[in-house]
């Protein structure tokens, strides 16, 4: 059976390793650095799920979001917010935006993160 | 109770996670990325930009709460939240603060490091 693969948006290196140390055994994990990179790297192989970081430099998380769903490959993506903004309403804000799921950093509890990749990704 | 510079409970737990592999890791690329992430906040402090300040201080939050460094998290999470909000004295007057709880944190990290 193939893992599933999920696609992490993330500019802070240690965040991404940490995010590799904690999915690799479980998933395929497809690491990019900013949003323009993704964009073009899911739009050839897209994943069955994306962590995608709010904060990036330049393309910012939202709009990398907005950007995928006028891609018809990458459109109906489940897409969750990863961010270190834990302001009260956040949560609402960004799944008004179209995010289906939302994690904040520190990730100091994995098992948050297994749970909403969990919701969005049922084992097969 | 857990120190107010370092929770060790947190190193532990990645430990637990990737072994001690994964700790050093993770200090060695925090370690790393110190010196940009340390000149960026100097250079907004010494321009006043205050939406650099809230970049830089952003880069700073998650690394550190995974590695327990408590104090400098929240140092860093104070700067930005102040600086996001518009309020220059409180976001650069926090941030010599920022500054000397992020060299308190790396000097014990690398200690850590060290004696792995």
């Amino acid at each position: 059976m193939s893992q599933r693969r999920i696609a992490v948006v993330e500019d802070n290196p240690d965040n991404r390793l940490l995010l590799q140390a904690l999915l690799a055994e479980l998933y395929q994990i497809d690491e990019y650095e900013d949003g323009a990179s993704a964009l073009d790297g899911m739009t050839a192989s897209p994943p069955d799920l994306v962590l995608l970081d709010i904060s990036l430099p330049e393309m910012d998380g939202p709009e990398v979001m907005k950007r995928m769903r006028t891609t018809p490959a990458l459109a109906s993506l489940p897409v969750v917010a990863l961010t270190a903004h834990a302001m009260t309403g956040d949560r609402e804000k960004f799944l008004a935006m179209g995010f289906d799921g939302y994690v904040t950093k520190p990730i100091l509890d994995e098992e948050l993160l297994f749970a909403a990749i969990r919701t969005l990704l049922p084992p097969a | 109770m857990s120190d107010p510079v370092l929770d060790l409970s947190r190193l532990t737990r990645l430990e637990r996670l990737g072994g001690a592999t994964l700790v050093n890791e993770m200090i060695d690329t925090f370690a790393a990325a110190a010196t940009a992430r340390r000149v960026a906040l100097q250079q907004a402090l010494a321009t006043g930009n205050l939406v650099a300040l809230a970049d830089a201080a952003h880069t700073i939050v998650a690394g550190a709460g995974q590695l327990g460094a408590a104090t400098l998290m929240a140092d860093a999470r104070q700067v930005e939240e102040a600086a996001r909000r518009g309020d220059a004295a409180a976001a650069l007057g926090h941030t010599p603060t920022l500054l000397s709880s992020y060299d308190t944190a790396l000097a014990a990290l690398r200690q850590i490091r060290e004696a792995r």
